[in-house]
């Protein structure tokens, strides 16, 4: 844990938990809810891929791009409280995706009346999530910015996405406020954060390759983030230019989230927690850390919907995923932040 | 009005660079800066040669912080000019710069449970290879033996795989001391770097650091409230005052009682009592 990290050790992290979650991988795929109540275990029939496979897949990802989120966020904002849900990216897609649920009908006959090409309106819950993602990110970032210095300021930009947070969810209490009644659960249920069987093979596809593509952005930086843990002086005589290694994590947390979002909903606590176990088991380098916590976050998440798949069996309703990692994920913070053992006393 | 602080030290003899700037040092000319509307530093000038040892001393917020964090390219100046080795500060770039300065804080705070050597570690960060295996910065060989190196001159090895946060200040400050160390440059600042060390650390750390000035030519510049130290250990003194600099020379022309009774406003006079130093 204390030794530094070299090429062997980073490789053996790699050794380590590419089984571990293909291992539990096969596992969440093989227990189902049971037709007359309980759970069973084994194989389905032909529709594995839709029923067991896709979820399972979107799980995985959904908590790996959470967690690694978190790493960047935590690190970048010098935060143990740092959540890939505080910037306001979750409250955004949260809002965007109950407009979509209510007005979403209204909205595509008003383009088709006023002649606005299809290709334009958006077609779904989730690619509305994703705008909506998307306009609250630019939002923090350019509220967030200061003319007097090149770099954004970690307290700036957390008391922005608070802010920008606070007002999203007021708007979206204020539609759940107005809502029909049959449309209330609906987005309750988005809300809480979901993963079911109606995820695609298009929607996987896509998550996975952004999400992707925001890791690879944070693994590019991941030397000068353990660097950014520093105060803003050390950092620069360090030689890292620090704008440029706070714009780029920005953007790769972003990334990383949105695509959670639009598969699964703002589900919380896995961001949080994920950074914190593993920085506790493998010490903070964060060149670690963005290996060992995607995987811990993919572990978690898909044991969590396994777990909800299966009780729909008791429930004869699916939990909402969110609430299983947040009944888990609560306790779990509360005695880290007794222990303490991770982060300075400040 | 500052003083006029040219052309002082050894540099005056040195080849001069492109633009008529001296090739070796660090020279600092008319340099002004503000925060906002506050003027926090005005015309300052100062120059530090290869080899010499330098104190900045002046009261609280007459700007000694403020002009380091000009002088690694943290903060830009509004008017004026800062020179590096012969070319202008504000046209290197920062991996350049920190090849050539490094900064010691003044507490340095560390949010994450590092161990000792991979802060140190991260001194090797301006010289790491480019490409692809850079990104990841593994460490090679030759960083680790300088590592070491510099936790042995700064008697932290024992402390190699501890976490920083759970260092007491004095072993912390150390700590940094080594990673300027390792960082390897002409030039090393310090932001009041003994306030928490025992006498005994003090005394190595600023033998070492004179050893460094003669031996390899280093430039070390220290800010310090302790005029004591800058009287024993200094070259040439700053004495700084409201953003300018009020004083610069030879110790025994700086650090006189009625200059510090000015600037300080406080009577004071040089005791005959106790002082300790190094023997031999």
């Amino acid at each position: 844990m204390s030794k530094p990290l070299n090429l062997v050790s980073y490789l053996g992290y790699w050794a380590m938990a590419l089984p571990a979650t293909a291992v539990v991988m096969v596992l969440c795929m093989m227990v189902g809810p049971a037709q007359g109540g309980g759970m069973t275990w084994g194989w389905p029939g032909p529709d594995i891929l839709d029923v067991r496979i896709l979820p399972v897949l979107a799980a995985a990802i959904v908590g790996a791009m959470l967690a690694g989120s978190g790493v960047v966020l935590q690190s970048m904002l010098r935060n143990p409280l740092a959540d890939p849900l505080i910037l306001g990216i979750a409250s955004g897609a949260n809002l965007a995706a109950v407009v979509w649920v209510l007005y979403g009908g209204l909205l595509l006959s008003l383009g088709a009346a006023h002649g606005v090409p299809p290709i334009l309106l958006p077609t779904g819950k989730a690619t509305c999530a994703a705008v909506g993602a998307i306009l609250s990110i630019l939002l923090v970032f350019f509220l967030a910015r200061r003319r007097s210095t090149t770099a954004l300021e970690p307290v700036t930009l957390l008391l922005v996405g608070i802010v920008v947070s606070a007002f999203n969810g007021a708007a979206t209490a204020l539609l759940l406020a107005i809502s029909p009644l049959e449309k209330e659960h609906e987005i309750l249920n988005y809300i809480m954060g979901y993963i079911d069987d109606g995820v695609t093979r298009p929607q996987l596809c896509v998550a996975l390759i952004v999400g992707l593509v925001g890791w690879l952005l944070a693994v590019g930086s991941s030397h000068a983030m353990n660097i950014a843990a520093l105060s803003d002086e050390e950092i620069t005589s360090l030689g890292v230019r620090l704008g440029r290694l706070r714009t780029l994590s920005f953007i790769s947390a972003s990334i990383m989230t949105a695509a959670a979002i639009c598969l699964a909903g703002p589900i919380g606590f896995v961001g949080l927690i994920c950074p914190h176990v593993c920085r506790t088991l493998w010490g903070p380098d964060h060149r670690q850390l963005l290996v060992t916590a995607p995987f811990a976050g993919a572990i978690f998440l898909m044991a969590a919907y396994a777990f909800v798949h299966s009780s729909l069996g008791m429930f004869h309703t699916q939990i909402p995923i969110g609430v299983i990692t947040a009944l888990c994920g609560g306790p779990f913070f509360l005695i880290l932040l007794r222990r303490r053992g991770v982060w300075d006393e400040r | 009005m500052s003083v006029e602080d040219r052309g002082q030290g050894v540099e005056g003899s040195r080849g001069r660079g492109e633009s008529g700037v001296p090739a070796t040092g660090l020279h600092v000319v008319d340099v002004c800066f503000s925060y906002g509307q506050r003027r926090v530093l005005a015309d300052i000038t100062l120059s530090a040669a290869p080899g010499e040892f330098l104190c900045i001393v002046g009261p609280n917020g007459c700007g000694k912080s403020t002009l380091l964090k000009l002088l690694i390219g943290h903060l830009q100046p509004q008017a004026g000019t800062i020179s590096l080795g012969g070319s202008a500060l504000a046209s290197l770039k920062p991996g350049q710069i920190a090849q050539q300065v490094a900064l010691v804080p003044q507490s340095g705070s560390i949010g994450f449970a590092y161990s000792v050597i991979q802060v140190v570690l991260m001194a090797r960060w301006p010289w790491r290879a480019a490409g692809m295996a850079g990104g990841l910065g593994f460490q090679t060989v030759q960083d680790l033996q300088i590592v070491h190196e510099a936790l042995a001159a700064m008697d932290v090895t024992h402390l190699a795989e501890r976490p920083i946060t759970e260092l007491s200040g004095g072993e912390r400050q150390r700590v940094l001391v080594a990673r300027a160390l390792a960082q390897q440059t002409p030039i090393i600042l310090l932001d009041e770097p003994t306030s928490a060390m025992d006498i005994r650390h003090q005394l190595q750390m600023l033998e070492l650091l004179r050893q460094q000035t003669r031996r390899t030519a280093k430039t070390v510049i220290c800010v310090t409230h302790d005029l004591n130290l800058a009287a024993q250990w200094a070259d040439r003194v700053i004495l700084m005052d409201g953003g300018h600099i009020a004083a610069a020379g030879p110790t025994t022309t700086v650090l006189r009682p009625e200059l510090l009774e000015k600037v300080y406003g406080v009577r004071v006079e040089t005791a005959p009592g106790i002082r300790f130093t190094l023997a031999g």
